[in-house]
């Protein structure tokens, strides 16, 4: 079930607040022996906080399409008295003051957040490996990897635990695991969420973003948490109009360009290109104009983007030192011993390298070499983006070269576990906004993600042209099946093979047929 | 087109891995060094892909997310016994660590 269908269920009193946050939680316990998308369930608070979100829509005040609505949150977004751990050793007991500024709105909306969501320690990694309390597995698979750093979060989704979450999106984050698990992922534009309570890991690319089933839940959502916040000089107000209103699926006239790099056989697998074809034929179909477009730049936008990211890592994680908060180690000589033990003990093994790089990046000798010229390429990138969208509205490719891999496979090849951001990271270098959908399976039923980038601000035509595809295809119900509310009602498998509905008929529902359609109460 | 000069092959030898982990404030155990050091080639290739063409007269500064100021204006802190309940020590107002200075005196 949707996050919309859900809110919609609790507005009209077919379903409480506490029976929908009550199954998120049962399912989440249930699944997370299976898949290791939690690290904490938060059940009292959850239920507690149900009650008051209850009380507020019976009386009126909270109307929100996202009201009463369960929700999870990326490890690395703090929650105020809820432990936020960042899947690190360093950060195993600590419990933060303050929530950051996506979840007091996205609380302010009245959704309830049942737990926070495993992930890659400090969001360093893309398979969800590398974190401190083990790694997550895909729920259609689960001998194959969720993806990351945001894992948990596309874990949590697919498996229909929650209808959505809040992840990160440094390089890709939020995008390649949804392509994973078969769910929809968005990166908005760079400023248009605050990260203030984001732990940092590379703040010039850091983007909080949702994970959800559809694009339009991840318009309600981001609707709710986007804003300017005094307490991130970066974040501003971007939109004139919520998101979610002006999903129309209209795309008649619109410009898509295929990124033609993007599909080569030897960046991408056959498989993964046919499906992402298909996908814009489909928009083609609805009025959409296609065609090929090159970006030449992919690889050194590639190269420029890990070595900013090692960069920027290093200097976030030097304020982990043992003092303050987080690891301490138990046996050390003076206080520079102090800082090097805890470091040493509370960092893994993919941060300890990554710091490593970043710290050599960043000294006598390589500064200029890489750093300073991985910006001036950042920069010829953006104008090259901004030459490229003259000429077309949106780029259309695959989220990643290929689906998602079995766990520990990339264990002998780390190079080709960092190479599958490669089309994910250009939208971080120049900030813009992306959306990752299902368009397909592969011979072993993993689904495929492709992936539209607009320009900056233009985070409503993306999720546009994701929610046209969407309302025309189901493959976003992939694995729905697997809800958390499957044993207590009927749930109708809707994904004939090909992943279309005969007929346009669409049913969702579990409490009587349900449209697919946005209805007016949900626009805020 | 004028190219840019080659990118200087970054060094990924022990004595570059144990420099880098002495500014890093880290340890490495001898298993670790050798691991980084064949880890941090792997990764040195990845980045290496830096020639774009003559970017001699693109700057760098553009490419930094824009930031707005706000009035300047005087609000209260966090209290101090919840920033300090994450502490690994501390006393009722303060941090605890060890000491920075030898407090032996002049010798």
């Amino acid at each position: 079930m949707t996050a919309l269908e859900t809110g919609r269920l609790i507005r009209s009193g077919k379903l409480s607040v506490t029976e929908a946050v009550s199954t998120a939680l049962e399912a989440a316990e249930r699944e997370n022996g299976r898949i290791n998308a939690f690290i904490t369930i938060c059940r009292e608070k959850a239920l507690m906080r149900a009650a008051d979100v209850q009380k507020r829509i019976d009386d009126g005040t909270l109307t929100s399409p996202l009201a009463g609505v369960p929700v999870a949150v990326k490890d690395n977004i703090c929650t105020d008295g809820i432990r936020t751990t960042c899947a690190s050793k360093m950060l195993e007991n600590f419990v933060p003051f303050y929530s950051a500024s996506a979840v007091e709105k996205l609380e302010r909306a009245g959704a309830v957040i049942i737990g926070k969501l495993n992930m890659d320690e400090f969001a360093m990694g893309s398979l969800s490996e590398t974190s401190y309390f083990g790694p997550v597995h895909n729920p259609l698979d689960a001998e194959r990897s969720a993806g990351g750093s945001s894992g948990g979060c596309a874990a949590a989704v697919a498996a229909g635990i929650i209808p959505a979450a809040l992840g990160s999106d440094t390089g890709g984050s939020v995008r390649q695991p949804s392509a994973y698990c078969g769910v929809t992922g968005f990166k908005p534009t760079y400023g248009a969420v605050s990260r203030y309570g984001l732990i940092a890991y590379a703040s010039s690319f850091d983007q909080i973003g949702p994970v959800c089933r559809t694009a339009a839940d991840c318009a309600a959502v981001t609707d709710a948490v986007c804003g300017a916040d005094e307490s991130d000089s970066t974040s501003r107000n971007m939109f004139s109009s919520s998101l979610l209103s002006g999903l129309t699926g209209d795309v008649k006239g619109l410009r898509i360009g295929v990124l033609k790099e993007s599909l080569d056989a030897g960046m991408t697998e056959a498989g993964t290109a046919q499906k992402v074809l298909e996908a814009a034929k489909e928009l083609e179909k609805a009025g959409a104009q296609v065609k090929e477009v090159s970006f030449p730049y992919l690889k050194q936008a590639f190269s420029a983007y890990y070595t900013i990211a090692m960069a920027e890592a290093s200097s976030n994680l030097a304020r982990f030192d043992g003092i303050k908060y987080g690891f301490r180690a138990e046996n050390f000589e003076d206080l520079n011993d102090l800082y090097c033990r805890s470091r040493s003990e509370g960092f893994g093994t993919e941060v300890k390298k990554r710091i490593l790089l970043g710290t050599t990046i960043l000294s006598g000798g390589y500064y200029d070499e890489y750093y300073l010229k991985a910006m001036k390429i950042r920069e010829a990138v953006r104008r090259e983006l901004d030459r490229i969208f003259t000429g077309t509205d949106l780029l259309l490719t695959p989220t990643a070269p290929g689906t998602a891999p079995l766990i520990g496979s990339g264990a002998s090849d780390p190079v080709s576990v960092y190479c599958s951001d490669v089309f994910t990271i250009f939208a971080n270098l120049a900030g813009l906004p992306s959306v990752s959908f299902p368009c397909g399976t592969d011979e072993n039923g993993m689904p495929v993600g492709a992936q539209f980038t607009g320009r900056a601000a233009d985070d409503g035509l993306v999720l546009n042209a994701a929610h046209a595809f969407q309302i025309r295809t189901d493959w976003h119900m992939l694995g729905s099946s697997l809800s958390a509310y499957r044993d207590s009602v009927t749930v109708q498998s809707h994904v004939p093979a090909g992943g279309k509905l005969p007929d346009e008929k669409r049913t969702l529902g579990k409490w009587g047929e349900e449209s697919y359609e946005i209805r007016n109460s949900d626009r805020p | 087109m004028r190219r840019q000069k080659a990118l200087k092959y970054m060094k990924t030898d022990r004595n570059t891995v144990l420099r880098a982990a002495e500014l890093s404030k880290l340890i490495l155990t001898e298993d670790e060094t050798e691991k980084m050091v064949t880890e941090l080639g792997k990764l040195a290739e990845i980045i290496g892909n830096l020639d774009i063409g003559d970017i001699s007269e693109t700057g760098s500064e553009a490419a930094q997310p824009v930031s707005e100021a706000r009035e300047d204006e005087v609000k209260p802190s966090a209290e101090r016994d919840k920033i300090l309940q994450n502490a690994p020590e501390h006393t009722e107002e303060y941090f605890c660590a060890p000491d920075t200075f030898d407090k032996g005196g002049d010798e």
